[in-house]
């Protein structure tokens, strides 16, 4: 179909487009944002009025137009199409390998609220309506879960027993006797079976809880889509991959002195603060070049290595997470890290990212230290196949020979995919990081 | 008939992100039929906001030098260029819903009118511009208008009303990207001080008539954001 310049009242002969909010090739869902446009003082976010792939986008950003000019085509597809993303959860969608250094990767974000479609995993425990075989040991009560049942009235033939043998445990009655409103009003004639809903059918947070009305001392706060948005792939990424998790313990005490000589004239120099963070993207940067297959991802039974690096650094903002992309880290010193990070940064919590500065991570890096944590065990941001943590730096007590040294200390971590890597492959690549941060002179990177 | 809706009005100046982020919250909620109609009245710390159409040369300070002064620089996602908000100031955020069908133009020219009315009110007489947007008086702007609408449905931002505003931070910006005009403000025109507390009952009510809404005000706290309470203590 043809997307048009829309009319925004009676008056108003024109309009200009402000923003692409999707590139041509990009899946585009109905009434997701499609463009913003400007006339006179307003902005509009523009809903795309058909679901399908964005075929061909005809006026430039920039560009004002009369009312009823044709913008852009829509190719409209099958509803199943238009939720799924390419190279994460569809196995036959074709996504070009092999992208040259400095290419945009093809695949779509991960990081973007884009449609991610979730495994409706759990929905497989008791089918509706279908009576449950408890067995055998369904009638041992412990004596708690006798009088919790006694206390709420509840009848424990109603009841589905969770626990080993089909036995009720003491949540299964605390369920119950939450849901028990719901089941009744939906099913009043029928055996009230305890059934958990479709997580399809609930929230887009796609976490499959039951609904237990808000009592007294809570309070209900709509999920913004921001928070649907990480909420799912997040999510989707726990069950979609392999996680496995191994940490190394770093000596950076070289890399404090360095920080505390060379922060002042650096700003000076730079205008950005000194953090530590570039220190490591770069020697991250170092190690998956050595190590590529960390470095990639998987599509369907192919395992897609990226020649270049494209650093997703996760940053916290008051409307929740968002990973903008440090593209092409891999052609940078620390000090193009330092500048790339501090305006990514500043930028997110601005709310003034770009959709393509959030897309097309090839690795990703949290940071949680500055909060006080010593180690973290973050979820893979899909599809990379590998996330890594950088912890507190604290002072410690180190054994250095045969000696007990005062030494900064700091924890660096990896969350990673064990459908593409292997333990040993793992520590080897954490390895490499630990020894590119203790070995290597940053000092000559600065120019300070 | 007319619909209920509600007035949002919190003690004291709320910190722009906090209520930058409530007003989109509440713009999502609003888009999901989950509440009605509301119209927030605040004022802000000074802040200088610029919309999607700021230019470099709209900014005559350094950001240093806003810093310096006590002011943040935001970036945000309304349209027209640089303003300023600060203490004296009466900001409006309508979040409406304008139907599948929305008229953007009549909607800023009804927020015109809501502020013509409301001086006119208090003796004072103000216009329209032939081209540009907001609340004049002569060649100087009293008010400055700025929307986006979510979805093409739901509105956010809106207007900037100067009561006793501190007109000096206005040197930081070219206002709105308009080099020649002035800036001006109630308590200038009327000679007297005209505040923001004096001024919100009655763009409060004259809202209600030019958008045929019955506002219920709202007891809650607002907003109920987390940042708000850490910009509230840091500030």
């Amino acid at each position: 179909m043809h997307v048009k310049m829309p009319q925004l009242g009676e008056t108003v002969i024109e309009g200009t487009i402000l923003k692409w909010l999707k590139a041509e090739g990009d899946q585009v869902a109905l009434d997701e944002p499609l463009f913003e446009i400007s006339t006179d003082k307003v902005d509009t976010e523009v809903p795309s009025s058909a679901a399908g792939v964005l075929t061909k986008i005809l006026v430039p950003e920039g560009s004002t137009v009369a009312v009823g000019t044709e913008l852009a085509e829509i190719a409209e597809a099958g509803v199943v199409a238009a939720a799924a993303t390419p190279g994460e959860s569809s196995p036959g969608s074709s996504v070009r390998p092999g992208a040259g250094a400095g290419d945009e990767p093809p695949a779509p974000s991960s990081a973007a609220p884009v449609a991610i479609s979730v495994p409706a995993g759990t929905a497989a425990s008791t089918p509706t309506g279908v009576p449950v075989d408890r067995g055998s040991r369904s009638q041992i009560l412990s004596p708690l879960v006798r009088k919790l049942a006694a206390e709420h009235g509840v009848d424990l033939a109603n009841v589905v027993g969770t626990g080993t043998g089909g036995r009720i445990t003491k949540n299964d009655i605390l369920a119950f006797v939450g849901r028990a409103p719901t089941a009744a009003a939906a099913a009043p004639s029928a055996a009230p079976v305890l059934t958990a809903p479709a997580p399809a059918a609930t929230t887009p947070g796609a976490v499959p809880a039951a609904s237990i009305a808000a009592g007294v001392g809570e309070e209900v706060v709509a999920m913004s889509h921001i928070r649907q948005a990480i909420a799912k792939h997040m999510y989707g990424s726990v069950q979609s991959t392999a996680r496995a998790w191994t940490m190394v313990e770093v000596n950076v005490e070289q890399l404090v002195q360095l920080r505390a000589r060379a922060k002042d004239a650096f700003l000076a120099k730079y205008g950005v603060n000194l953090t530590y963070l570039p220190f490591v993207v770069r020697a991250t940067v170092d190690a998956l070049h050595e190590f590529p297959n960390v470095n990639a991802r998987l599509d369907g039974e192919n395992i897609v290595l990226h020649r270049y690096v494209n650093m997703g650094i996760a940053v916290s903002y008051d409307a929740g997470l968002i990973v903008p992309v440090i593209k092409g880290a891999d052609g940078m010193n620390s000090v193009g890290l330092a500048r790339a990070i501090a305006d990514l940064a500043a930028r997110a919590r601005a709310h003034q990212l770009k959709p393509d500065e959030v897309q097309g991570a090839t690795f990703t890096i949290t940071n949680p230290g500055p909060y006080g944590s010593i180690a973290s065990v973050p979820i893979i941001n899909t599809p990379n196949t590998g996330i890594i943590s950088l912890d507190a730096i604290t002072r410690r007590a180190v054994v250095i020979g045969d000696a007990i040294a005062i030494r900064s200390m700091v924890n660096i971590s990896m969350s990673w995919d064990h459908r593409v890597i292997d333990g040993e492959l793992a520590t080897r690549f954490l390895a490499r990081v630990k020894e590119n941060l203790e070995t290597w002179d940053f000092g000559g990177d600065l120019g300070v | 008939m007319s619909r209920a809706g509600r007035l949002i009005r919190p003690d004291g100046p709320v910190d722009y992100d906090a209520a930058n982020a409530a007003m989109h919250g509440l713009a999502e909620a609003r888009l999901a039929g989950t509440v009605e109609d509301s119209l927030i009245l605040l004022e802000h710390p000074p802040v200088f906001t610029a919309g999607r159409r700021w230019k470099p040369d709209h900014i005559v300070w350094t950001q240093d030098r806003i810093r310096a002064a006590g002011a943040e620089l935001r970036f945000i996602d309304r349209g027209g260029s640089l303003t300023f908000h600060g203490p004296g100031q009466l900001i409006g955020y309508p979040v409406l819903d304008l139907g599948s069908t929305p008229d953007a133009l009549r909607f800023v020219r009804n927020l015109e009118e809501v502020l013509i009315r409301s001086a006119a009110e208090i003796g004072i007489d103000l216009h329209r511009s032939d081209v540009q947007t907001g609340v004049w008086s002569g060649e100087r702007k009293v008010a400055a208008i700025g929307v986006r609408l979510m979805r093409m449905r739901v509105s956010l931002h809106g207007f900037a009303l100067n009561c006793t505003t501190d007109l000096s931070w206005y040197d930081a910006i070219v206002p709105c990207g308009l080099a020649e005009e002035g800036v001006t403000s109630l308590s200038e025109l009327a000679g007297r001080e005209v505040s923001v507390q004096q001024m919100a009952p009655i763009v409060a009510r004259r809202f209600e008539e030019v958008f045929d809404l019955r506002l219920q005000t709202q007891e809650r706290e607002w907003p109920t954001h987390p940042a708000s309470t850490v910009a509230a203590s840091a500030s």
